[in-house]
């Protein structure tokens, strides 16, 4: 027996009474009982005991948290609230409503939709369209305008969350509802900025990148897509920056640490044609702690045409540096010197070249007029003077020469030009010209003028040589032909007839020679020598002279046919000598079998060219020789009376007139000579 | 003789050279051109003939010929100084220059020259004689 009481009270009752075993056992069983029962006992009230505390601590501390929660439910900015549904009952709300809203809880309370009336009519529908999701027991929030009861617009957020029955059926929901005015201004400040910066983006006329460190293209706008002349964004993605972008691939690289050190760089890329573009890159790279760098990104700008002009601009100047320098050397080297003067100011500004002439430092150079017409001999300033007053009233160019008087007593040869500038009004505003040291060329003139006269005196004496030569030559054959002449008539003797013949035909042939030669001399030395011509005239003249070549020769008949519509001017001695051998020899290689010999001779002028035709129905020449017969000493035969220079001087004449000479011929029937002279 | 009625009585020829006066007057008076024939070696002989005629003009010689090329005075110092004889002379002479002259300049003068009729070419034969019959009696009207 365990149990103290039972123990306690057997004792009591029994003393010490020893029990029968089954008693025994009996009261063990009892006495365990007694103690579970006992020592539940002790647990239960301590339990109970211990409960008790508990529940009290538990109250407190439910209390506490309902205190607590009430404060936060008070104090909370955001609106806590219960609905009862079917009813739309509204079960509590939060007092911070009347911060939200503006109305205090007894006006919810009151108005159980003045929630849904102080929604924005516009944003109601937001409302409306979640409004099934709450039947699904589902959890929803959503964004809509109320409107305070002070009439500011503000942007609120609900959350809700329903409570269904085990039907399924609504019976509550509850709700938060915040204000996210400050939120939403932010967001849609942050959208509308996002939507202009995307506006820009796509838009603008820049290129934007951003692109990765190993050479691809993270970002790019349209703008950098056609800039770079590829068909699309993704064409353009796709690409390895290093060897399609750069000419150089290491361009990149050195393009890359240019922009560190400078913030702006201009570099030159490759377009998916290939060709070159010029652009100048604003950019950055994003590095991590480590400084590797992360990306790339900036803006490109096409600047090619910028760079063009700049290359343009280069070479112009480096042109223009040329010009002058080589302007000066020209000056130099002409011994030209320019000025210009500003009319208004009264300043000069001289070349270089122009004070080496006056021999004279620029800054001992007069500045008055006075002073500089001092360089200037006495006798010649008068000149310069008139000149530059002249050209101040009438500004017409002006040009003079003069002579200089230098330092030493030496003498200079100017030639001076000037020229007028005028403005839009016609007024006088600038002056300019150069001088020019001409003292070699004037000597050089001097010494040309001296040689002309020479050369012309030597000339004439030639000439005159020749002609005494001639003449000389010519008198006694002449002379030997008057001789024979009276010798003939005075003989009957038929032999001496026939000797004398022989005789006068030598002598003709001589006198001929002697003339040709004379006239060949004459043409190829002398100048062409121009006068009007009167071909009327000139062929009566020679065909005059042509009656007195006598001899055997019957009378040919002469037809001259002359259309002649203007002035012509042309060498008068050489034309004379032309028509005359063609005539002459018309006349002695007629066919004597024939009846009616004659010699046409026709000549037309054009405004562009004389023409001369002289035919006649003579012997005639064999085809082979057409040529041949303007060749020097050709004759047909040695019986021939010509000199075999008559045909080669017309030749020569008609070269030296810049004309040209055609023949016809047939033998026995004739002969054509075609000449047409240039005007 | 081409003509038994020449249209001269006289004319003059002026040459320095024999045989170019001699050809001149056989020809001259051969052919008819004149009867009588004066032959003069020299410009200042000729002008001094012309000169001794002034008073009687009837026998100056209706026709001179004149070369061109002689010593001393040639045929334009001639000219030049029988420029300065009266108009009686001039009127009454028929000046004809005769030369082998090629030289265009000489042509010209002749032609610039006022008392110079023509230009001839030597020798004064029977040809050049025929052809002035024909232009004097042509002119003339005989």
């Amino acid at each position: 027996m365990q149990n103290k009481l039972l123990l306690r009270q057997f004792q009591k009752h029994f003393g010490g009474e020893k029990l029968p075993e089954k008693f025994e056992t009996f009261l063990e069983i009892i006495s365990n009982s007694y103690d579970h029962y006992e020592q539940d006992r002790i647990l239960l009230e301590r339990s109970i005991e211990i409960s008790s505390e508990e529940m009290i601590e538990l109250t407190q501390s439910q209390r506490k948290t309902h205190d607590e929660l009430k404060a936060l439910f008070d104090n909370i900015e955001e609106v806590f609230f219960s609905i009862k549904f079917p009813e739309m009952q509204l079960l509590q709300i939060s007092p911070a409503c009347e911060h939200i809203y503006g109305y205090p809880v007894q006006e919810f309370q009151t108005n159980p939709t003045l929630w849904y009336e102080l929604i924005l009519d516009e944003d109601k529908r937001i409302i409306d369209a979640d409004y099934p999701t709450m039947f699904s027991g589902k959890s929803f929030s959503h964004e809509y305008r109320i409107r305070h009861k002070d009439n500011t617009i503000h942007w609120v957020e609900t959350k809700i969350k329903p409570t269904l029955d085990n039907e399924k059926k609504i019976i509550r929901i509850d709700g938060v509802t915040s204000d996210i005015t400050k939120r939403k201004n932010a967001e849609i400040a942050i959208t509308e900025s996002e939507n202009k910066y995307r506006h820009l983006f796509e838009n603008m006329v820049d290129g934007v990148y951003k692109s990765s460190h190993d050479g691809k293209f993270i970002e790019v706008n349209p703008a950098l897509v056609n800039m770079l002349g590829y068909s699309s964004k993704e064409d353009l993605l796709a690409i390895d920056i290093k060897s399609q972008l750069y000419f150089n691939p290491d361009d990149r690289e050195e393009a890359v640490y240019q922009d560190q050190i400078e913030g702006i760089s201009t570099f030159r890329l490759k377009k998916k044609d290939g060709s070159p573009i010029w652009v100048e890159d604003r950019g950055q790279y994003a590095s991590d702690s480590d400084g590797n760098i992360l990306y790339h990104e900036g803006i490109l700008r096409d600047v090619t045409e910028r760079v063009k002009a700049q290359e343009e601009l280069m070479i112009a100047n480096d042109n223009l540096r040329i010009s002058i320098d080589r302007l000066t050397e020209a000056q130099q080297v002409a011994h030209l010197g320019s000025w210009i003067l500003d009319i208004k100011t009264n300043e000069v500004l001289r070349s270089q070249e122009f004070y080496e002439i006056f021999d004279s430092a620029i800054s001992e150079f007069p500045d008055s007029q006075e002073g500089y017409i001092m360089f200037f001999h006495p006798d010649d300033r008068h000149i310069v003077r008139d000149a530059f007053n002249q050209a101040l009233i009438d500004h017409a160019p002006y040009n003079y020469e003069a002579r200089l008087v230098m330092k030493d007593g030496s003498i200079k040869n100017i030639f001076s030009n000037g020229k007028s500038i005028k403005n839009k009004k016609g007024e006088l505003v600038k002056m300019h010209g150069t001088i020019q040291d001409i003292t070699d060329r004037k000597k050089i003139e001097l010494e040309l003028e001296k040689n002309i006269v020479e050369l012309k005196k030597s000339n004439s004496e030639l000439d005159k040589f020749v002609y005494s030569v001639s003449h000389d030559l010519r008198a006694p054959l002449s002379s030997i032909l008057g001789v024979i002449e009276i010798v003939e008539e005075d003989t009957v003797e038929v032999s001496v007839v026939e000797h004398l013949q022989m005789i006068k035909s030598s002598v003709k042939k001589l006198d001929g020679f002697i003339s040709d030669i004379l006239n060949y001399s004459r043409n190829s030395r002398l100048e062409i020598k121009k006068e009007e011509i009167n071909f009327k005239e000139l062929l009566n003249d020679i065909t005059q002279n042509l009656k007195y070549m006598g001899g055997n020769n019957r009378k040919v008949d002469i037809k001259i046919n002359v259309t002649q519509e203007t002035t012509i001017q042309s060498d008068k001695s050489r034309l004379s000598i032309l028509l005359n051998n063609l005539i002459s020899n018309a006349i002695r290689y007629q066919n004597a079998e024939i009846q009616n010999p004659f010699v046409n001779i026709k000549i037309d002028i054009s405004d562009t060219e004389t023409g001369i035709i002289i035919r006649d129905n003579g012997i005639g020449i064999m085809k082979e020789n057409t040529e041949k017969i303007f060749e020097m000493f050709y004759r047909v035969s040695e019986e021939s009376i010509g000199s075999g220079l008559g045909l080669y001087l017309v030749k020569e004449i008609v070269d030296k007139l810049n004309g040209k000479i055609e023949v016809e011929s047939e033998i026995g029937k004739g002969t054509s000579f075609y000449v047409s002279l240039p005007r | 003789m081409l003509n038994n009625n020449p249209p001269y009585k006289k004319v003059m020829i002026v040459d320095d050279t024999y045989i170019d006066r001699y050809i001149a007057e056989r020809n001259i008076k051969k052919h008819g051109l004149a009867e009588e024939v004066i032959a003069k070696e020299s410009a200042s002989a000729a002008l001094s003939y012309l000169e001794s005629l002034i008073e009687s003009p009837e026998q100056l010689p209706g026709l001179i010929f004149l070369d061109i090329r002689m010593p001393e005075v040639d045929g334009f110092g001639f000219l030049a100084a029988y420029e300065k004889l009266p108009e009686s002379v001039k009127t009454t002479c028929l000046v004809m220059m005769l030369s082998t002259s090629l030289n265009p300049s000489d042509q010209e003068k002749v032609k610039q020259s006022k008392y110079i009729s023509r230009f001839l070419n030597k020798p004064l034969d029977r040809g050049k004689i025929e052809i002035l019959l024909e232009e004097l009696t042509k002119n003339n009207g005989i």
